[in-house]
């Protein structure tokens, strides 16, 4: 009964609309529904944010992420300033850094030096790179040329992070597209042949899917990248990691595809369009994947961060990407010490990356999956 | 009469408050239930029959609360106002299931697949009754069988999933009637069953009520249903009562244009039918912005500018136990 | 129910046969065969083999023989003699290396399903039952961000925090003076005390997904009629809301044990390196670095069957806690 009175009600409050209503396509509702979850929109601003940064990252970051400062090797993070005790407001600038010994500890510290400013300014002339791998440049979003500005602060060799995050990025978020895009196939591939033929292949996929998803992901993970040979390039490694992770993920995506492909095999407009003779592809093409792509994008987009903490994870404890390439989860090693890491807490900061990414996306995708329902409440 | 009065509404408002504003579902609703009667109310969906069936029993929905009004319900020993009592506390249980017991409009979902059907009557039995579990358990079988499912020691012990629509109802039944209730809301009892066990079920309730004496609230959308089973009929619109009598005054004398409406739109067996069959003009309106004056105006073919928009129509005695609230017959 | 316990052990022989193909595949993934790996590496430690001692070797794991031989063999030293294979790198058995490891991992991960089952499910119930009060919200926002910190990460964070604000160094799963000692009451209640930290932080991510998914459960179920006719019937609100929604609501968590299982042992390998925990998550790793591939596969088996019958655990619970499973019937709820 209440669920009827706010019915009736939400109906009038949309009448204006109605009309629209009526004539919208499938997509068009979803896309109405999803505006409404305001997390979901937020997260995808934020994700598009990084995927342009994965685009331009040798634009975006300052330096080229292998130049290492030798002497600025584990500098802290600047901060960028607005504001100097003798010029008040002025244009953006970080000071400069010189090392003191701490008198406690011992250790060698460095602090900021406030008789040197280095202006911070937009699109500066750098180190030389090719965008894309064609389009040869030197021209950085920000930069100084009074001296280095490390907003992340440098690694132990000099180098500085912000950079590295930047360049990180490229990996840590690529994999998990390329991953999951690896998985979509061979689980929409599996899945559909098990959902639409059904019997003896059904029975074996099936079983396969079984075991993939009741296996823990990690050590399976652990053990198939082990066996990568040390002295492939980073690019070779990159691709046999994305398709180990998709090997062992694509369970899940092929599930929900033959549960939805089940359930649409009884619908009555696949009976007629069989009958009005309609080839088998015609049906499957046409008919049954149109009326389920919008729960597929919803799950797959649940599926990424999966695949992200992945490499990370595998990156991390030294069996995934290896320096000299660069992922958040390569990045990490650094971190793994907590003595280093106490000193020098900066080296947490991929960790942040990683954690908003994969918040994003799982925001994301459960918005997609409210909105995959356009007509349910 | 006055003593014959079992269970009396007097203007009952429940309203609901929601984020998109305040429902008036039930607004000022006053009627009678006798000892032994039943007692129809028949309405479009989403007109506060079941929110006022829930009303006496105390267990509305979230955010639904009444606002105003009295539930008086006349025992032997002197009478409550159940919209006194705390809708958690022990008082009101000890009424809901035994004096006051309900059957719901989905069988399907109305028992809890978890637990056999011998279970949750039992669960009823032991929560009313002084009885031992093997005692109550033979009083579920006893119920069972007189409610006609066959092999009622088997059935006893079987989940509501192994039952068809119509043995679930009987079961429900049976579970409300085990505490002999002096009144018996059935809410819908059998809008979700086939039209050959919808005849079944309202002869069950009809012989039941006749051997244990008890009063029956019957709730449902079919002039049919009410036409075969009630003694007093109250028509509800949006909220109000727009016409209440005995059944034979409202079937061949009806006052309201929403009644006259709503009996034109039955099909009539053995009448040859020109044409379509006639329906209500326009939709039930927006809850949040009920029309103002009479409820119906919007849709009434009688309509009165100026006058039925304007003021609510008072409720006018046509005959003795006839009323109407319709300014075409008063109240100007 | 006893015709549905036999199918379903029934079918755990298929997935058994999978896992034991993958890891053998795994075993063999390294180029070269273990033995010259053995071999090479007991030379460069000094250590001289007789050649009878490696003819040995190579007919005990039929590593003269083609490749179905040569799992055949494999598969029949564990399930006859309980020989998992050798380690070349401690040069042992691999049982015996492995024995204590893997109770010291299910004893954390059973640890883990409870902490995580019965924290979440009563979140859960609470969040459910005062949807949008403050408690609700607060929890649905924990639950998100519980969801999206991989264990490792939780890891690192916590031992960081507590090393620079409270300078203690979380590591290992006993006191110093006990990690070589024999077991002794008082090992295994230094152990209890050391023992929650990896605990809650493989359970954090399991307790966040039991509290969405009971959360959500229960007030489908709150809002089904079967819950209004029980409060028609005159029962008292908690008794109703144990005995009606919670009980159904509770369910489907019991499956949940079966795909959380896989996630808690996940989370399990991955947050023992990082706490250096006796258990199999490092052997693991260290076994893989250096190739030792008996004790990697053994590891991978052990880990996967363990999930397996877990898995099979959870379903037959379910089957004995809902009538509609054991009777087999899927439709109409």
């Amino acid at each position: 009964m209440m669920q009827l009175f706010t019915k009736l009600a939400r109906r009038k409050k949309e009448e204006i609309k109605d009309e629209k209503i009526f004539l919208a396509s499938q997509w068009q509702l979803m896309w109405w529904k999803f505006k409404r979850h305001k997390l979901a929109m937020v997260s995808m601003c934020i994700l598009a944010f990084l995927y342009i940064i994965v685009l331009f990252c040798e634009f975006i970051a300052p330096y080229d992420p292998w130049e290492r400062f030798e002497d600025y090797k584990n500098a802290p993070p600047q901060l960028v300033r607005f504001y100097s005790k003798e010029e008040g407001f002025r244009g953006p600038f970080v000071y400069g850094m010189k090392q003191e010994m701490d008198m406690e500890t011992f250790r060698k510290v460095f602090v900021e030096d406030e008789s040197k400013k280095y202006a911070v300014r937009l699109f500066v002339r750098g180190s030389k790179y090719k965008l894309w791998g064609l389009f040869e440049s030197d021209l950085h979003l920000f930069g100084s040329k009074d001296g280095p500005v490390f907003l992340f602060g440098t690694d132990e060799l000099g180098r500085d992070l912000f950079s590295r995050v930047i360049y990180g990025a490229r990996i840590s978020l690529t994999i998990g597209l390329v991953g999951v895009f690896l998985s979509f196939i061979l689980g929409t591939l599996l899945g559909g042949i098990s959902g639409y033929f059904g019997g003896t292949i059904d029975e074996v996929i099936q079983r396969t899917i079984d075991f993939l998803v009741s296996i823990p992901t990690i050590p399976l993970w652990m053990a198939l990248s082990a066996a990568i040979p040390q002295d492939w390039s980073v690019i070779r490694t990159y691709f046999a990691i994305t398709i180990i992770l998709s090997l062992v993920g694509w369970g899940g995506l092929a599930r929900v595809v033959r549960g939805r492909l089940l359930s649409l095999r009884e619908e009555d407009f696949i009976l007629a369009a069989r009958l009005t003779g309609a080839s088998e592809w015609r049906i499957i093409t046409r008919h049954m994947l149109p009326s389920f792509a919008s729960h597929l994008i919803a799950s797959i987009t649940l599926s990424i961060p999966g695949m992200i903490l992945g490499e990370t994870s595998l990156s991390f404890i030294g069996l995934g990407l290896r320096p000299p390439a660069i992922s958040w989860g390569v990045l990490l090693q650094d971190a793994q010490q907590v003595i280093a890491v106490a000193h020098y807490p900066w080296r947490l900061i991929p960790a942040f990356f990683i954690i908003v990414t994969v918040l994003s996306f799982n925001f994301l995708g459960d918005g997609l999956r409210d909105a995959a329902d356009p007509y349910s409440r | 009469m006055g003593d014959n009065v079992l269970l009396e509404v007097k203007n009952l408002r429940t309203y609901f408050f929601l984020d998109e504003g305040v429902v008036k579902a039930v607004d000022g609703v006053n009627f009678k239930i006798e000892k032994g009667k039943t007692f129809g109310v028949v309405g479009e969906s989403g007109c506060g029959k079941s929110i006022t069936a829930q009303s006496i029993l105390r267990i509305l929905p979230p955010r639904g609360e009444i606002v105003e009004g009295e539930i008086i319900f006349y025992r032997d020993d002197g009478s409550v106002d159940l919209v006194k009592l705390d809708p958690k506390g022990q008082e009101i249980r000890d009424i809901r299931g035994k004096e006051v017991a309900m059957v719901f409009q989905e069988p399907m979902t109305a028992l809890a697949p978890v637990y056999t059907i011998g279970d949750q009557i039992i669960e009823a039995i032991l929560l009313h009754q002084n009885v031992t579990k093997e005692q109550a358990r033979k009083i579920a079988i006893d119920l069972l069988g007189r409610v006609g499912i066959p092999k009622p020691e088997e059935r006893v012990d079987a989940y509501p999933f192994e039952l068809s629509g119509g043995m679930r109802q009987r079961a429900m039944i049976a579970m409300a009637i085990s505490s002999n209730p002096s009144l018996l809301i059935a809410d819908e009892p059998t809008t979700a069953l086939d039209v050959t066990i919808q005849a079944q079920i309202l002869d069950l309730i009809k012989n039941l009520q006749k051997e244990m004496g008890m009063a029956t609230m019957l709730i449902t959308h079919n002039m049919g249903v009410i036409a075969e089973m009630a003694d007093d009929v109250a028509v509800m619109y949006l909220g109000k009562i727009v016409e209440s009598g005995p059944v034979n005054e409202i079937f061949y004398n009806p006052k309201h244009p929403y009644t006259v409406a709503l009996l034109k739109s039955i099909p009539k067996v053995g009448k040859k039918v020109k044409g379509r069959l006639e329906s209500i003009e326009g939709m039930v309106p927006d809850p949040y912005n009920l029309p103002t004056g009479c409820r119906f105006h919007p849709r009434c073919p009688s309509y009165v500018e100026g006058t039925c928009d304007k003021a609510e129509p008072p409720e006018i005695e046509i005959t003795t136990g006839h009323k109407v609230s319709c300014f075409l017959y008063g109240g100007r | 129910m006893a015709g549905y316990v036999i199918r379903r052990f029934l079918s755990l022989i298929p997935l058994l046969f999978i896992l034991s193909i993958v890891v053998f595949i795994i075993i063999e993934l390294p180029p070269g065969d273990f033995l010259t790996v053995y071999i090479e590496q007991l030379k460069s430690s000094g250590v001289l083999i007789s050649e009878e001692e490696i003819a040995r070797l190579v007919k005990q794991y039929a590593l003269d023989k083609p490749l179905h031989i040569r799992y055949i063999t494999w598969i029949k030293n564990i399930i006859l003699h309980g020989d998992f294979g050798r380690s070349f790198r401690w040069n042992r058995p691999v049982v015996e290396l492995i024995k204590e490891r893997v109770a010291l991992s299910a004893v954390i991960s059973l640890f883990s399903i409870v902490f995580v089952w019965i924290i979440g499910v009563s979140i859960g119930i609470y969040s459910a039952v005062k949807q949008y009060s403050m408690f609700d919200y607060i929890f649905t926002f924990i639950g998100f961000i519980g969801v999206s910190i991989p264990g490792f990460l939780l890891a690192l964070l916590i031992i960081w925090f507590a090393y620079t604000k409270f300078d203690i160094y979380i590591s290992g799963l006993f006191s110093q003076q006990f990690v070589d000692a024999p077991w002794s009451l008082a090992k295994v209640l230094d152990m209890l005390k050391r023992i929650w930290v990896p605990v809650i932080i493989i359970a954090v991510s399991g307790i966040a997904g039991n509290i969405r998914t009971m959360r959500a459960n229960l007030l489908d179920e709150l809002r089904k009629q079967y819950v209004t006719v029980a409060r028609a019937k005159g029962l008292s609100e908690t008794r109703l809301l144990i005995k009606y929604p919670i009980r159904i609501a509770v369910n489907p968590m019991i499956s949940t044990i079966g795909w959380t299982l896989p996630a808690i042992f996940s989370g399990e390998s991955l947050a023992s390196i990082i706490l250096n925990l006796p258990t199999i998550g490092p052997l693991l790793m260290q076994a893989l670095l250096a190739q030792d591939m008996y004790l990697a596969g053994s590891l991978i088996l052990i880990m996967g069957a363990l999930t397996l019958v877990g898995t099979l655990i959870s379903d037959i619970l379910l089957a004995w806690a809902d009538p509609r499973i054991r009777y087999g019937n899927t439709g109409g709820k």
